[in-house]
């Protein structure tokens, strides 16, 4: 992990080919997630910067319970969790306070919080100070396992099924399956990412993944500047 | 428009939900002084957090990847 300096922000760059900080099951394992935040804060503390540091999920990953809702039915597409974001930043933390905002994008996280500001901006509020992008290799030719993950979000019924089913599988089983989901990630994520094994879980990331892969163009003007600056 | 409804629908229940129900659905995490919110199950959003200790001069916020692209 290296850090940088972007307009004056201080952020850390993880590598994509040699992590050595994943934070991309922490949406789901509260453990995980402090770790990262907690790290977080004590970098800008190194830095000279007291920050407040949140994080917020994607619409359908809940870890405190199940969704149990009528619209755990409906999965978001990559476009309406932008929107989302949107409405979070400017009601939750833009308008909230004067604080300047930095935001953190993670993988997808990191399109969503460009886009995000970028829709900001242009409807008038107050402008978010710093974008920053965590592993935003997030690509338009997938590797092996995405195309494979982007040829089942077709059937996201079927697959919020599967979840569901996994759900009431027993440890061995988990124990088959994990790697097969998550193998080319951390020991500890790949246990993390079991916590995705839920029927919710599963209709609102093949949700997003559906539209996440058929959205991104190479001639997207935001993810051709992410790309340039991401090494894969 | 579905998408803006969407995020409408669930920024509004949030802060219904925060108004009447701040505690109800907050839960400390294991690490110290991490917080987690869920403000109300319906919106289907987790807010993650430290505990300020008052002299912040700058908001982060993360925004994670989808763990439906997992393999990355």
């Amino acid at each position: 992990m290296s850090n940088f300096r972007a307009s004056g922000a201080v952020v850390a760059c993880i590598g994509a080919q040699t992590p050595t900080l994943q934070p991309l099951a922490p949406t789901l394992t509260p453990a995980y997630y402090g770790a990262f935040l907690t790290a977080l804060r004590e970098q800008c503390r190194e830095q000279g910067i007291s920050a407040r540091v949140w994080a917020v999920s994607s619409v359908g990953f809940n870890t405190l319970s199940p969704d149990t809702s009528a619209t755990a039915q409906e999965a978001l597409t990559l476009q309406q969790q932008i929107d989302h974001k949107a409405q979070f930043l400017a009601e939750h933390c833009l308008g909230a306070h004067d604080l300047p905002v930095v935001l953190l994008g993670h993988s997808i996280g990191a399109y969503m919080a460009h886009k995000a500001t970028q829709q900001l901006e242009e409807g008038g509020t107050r402008r978010v100070a710093h974008v920053g992008a965590l592993c935003p290799f997030f690509e338009t030719t997938p590797n092996r396992t995405q195309r494979v993950l982007h040829a089942l979000s077709g059937c996201l019924g079927s697959m919020a099924a599967l979840g569901g089913m996994l759900e009431r599988t027993g440890p061995a089983v988990r124990r088959v399956l994990r790697p097969l989901w998550a193998g080319g990630m951390g020991a500890d994520a790949v246990v993390a990412t079991e916590a995705l094994f839920r029927r919710d879980a599963f209709q609102a990331a093949f949700g997003l993944a559906a539209t996440e892969f058929s959205t991104l163009t190479p001639s997207d003007a935001i993810w051709a500047e992410l790309a340039a600056r991401s090494d894969r | 428009m579905l998408g803006r409804c969407a995020a409408a629908r669930a920024t509004a229940s949030m802060h219904r939900s925060s108004a009447a129900h701040s505690h109800s659905h907050t839960k400390k995490a294991s690490v110290s002084g991490v917080w987690c919110r869920q403000f109300d199950v319906s919106v289907r959003t987790e807010v993650w957090g430290l505990e300020d200790v008052g002299d912040e001069r700058v908001h982060v916020l993360v925004i994670p990847g989808n763990p439906g692209a997992a393999g990355e």
